[in-house]
């Protein structure tokens, strides 16, 4: 029994999120899955997942900018790469390393964005 | 020192009971009341770097929005209070909790350019911080609400401002009665 749920906790969980055509090329939209926050971002059509928060003072990304795979947190202006969560410029204000972002693989399926999410039972 | 315990506090509970996280909501309101208060000596030091005849025309509306931010320093910190937080204690950490990050002076503080451009930052990202405070307690909080609203007017003014010297973007601006006015704040005012 113990092992079944370790095996299904590994299962990557998939979330129907949102149409298509809700989420435009070159726009940010805010999601919650699972009591999780995530930012899905359409660049040139090309559609990815990163966490909805920054990691440094818990501010929203969405507020900020996006230059190209660069996501710019618009409170102290750490810089993240969207395609790997990987962080770009460390933000002002702080005197301890910001991690990276938490990245989801997003896909579509019909008309529709779907989210996976690793379970994290 | 063991904590005082006092009763109920019902202006904290009604919100609490509309669904807002009060902790988070203080924490929040503690880290804007800390970028007012760094945004205003660092204005100050901006403010004095406006020099010659450039620096000299945005000096005057620099000078309002570095008294504005003061004023909403004083705004926000009696609600943080009520809702039963308290200010950092250390200025050191209120320095590095604040919301947005510290407007240093530019390399080249002569550049009045360069020193309008740290400004027009510090507005956008204060236009963020009550903007998320407002969305966090519309139809919850009516008080928190109702001031971070008339902040936000006065940082949305303080941005446009900024941008039409910077860009040439007509920004609406009208001179303030007095410098500092803060005319959307003023209900919340406790000092002159």
């Amino acid at each position: 029994m113990h092992r079944y749920w370790v095996y299904l906790s590994a299962m990557p969980q998939a979330f129907k999120v949102a149409r298509l055509r809700d989420i435009p090329a070159g726009s940010i939209r805010p999601l919650t899955v699972l009591n999780r926050d995530i930012l899905i971002i359409n660049l040139d059509g090309v559609l990815y997942g990163v966490e909805a928060r920054c990691p440094h003072m818990n501010y929203p990304l969405e507020l900020g900018s996006l230059e190209g795979r660069t996501l710019r947190c618009g409170f102290h202006y750490a810089e993240f790469d969207i395609t790997t969560g990987e962080v770009i410029s460390q933000p002002m204000n702080t005197r301890s390393p910001v991690r990276n972002l938490e990245t989801y693989r997003v896909r579509i399926e019909d008309s529709d964005i779907v989210v996976e999410l690793p379970d994290y039972l | 020192m063991a904590k005082k315990e006092y009763s109920k506090n019902v202006g904290r509970e009604m919100i609490e009971k509309a669904g807002v996280d009060v902790d988070l909501l203080i924490d929040k309101l503690k880290k804007a009341a800390a970028a007012e208060f760094t945004t205003y000596y660092y204005y100050t030091l901006l403010r004095m770097h406006c020099t010659g005849l450039e620096g000299e025309t945005v000096k005057e509306i620099a000078e309002d929005a570095r008294l504005e931010d003061r004023l909403h320093f004083e705004a926000i910190a009696p609600r943080i209070y009520e809702l039963g937080g308290e200010l950092h204690r250390d200025l050191k950490e209120l320095h590095d909790d604040a919301a947005c990050a510290a407007a240093y002076l530019p390399k080249d503080p002569s550049d009045t350019k360069q020193v309008l451009k740290v400004l027009l930052e510090a507005e956008r990202c204060a236009v963020r911080v009550y903007t998320e405070i407002c969305k966090m307690t519309s139809g919850k909080d009516p008080r928190t609400y109702d001031l971070s609203l008339a902040i936000l007017h006065e940082e949305i003014e303080h941005e446009a401002w900024f941008q039409e010297l910077l860009e040439g973007r007509p920004s609406g601006h009208f001179r303030r009665r007095s410098p500092g006015e803060g005319p959307y704040t003023q209900k919340f005012r406790h000092i002159e």
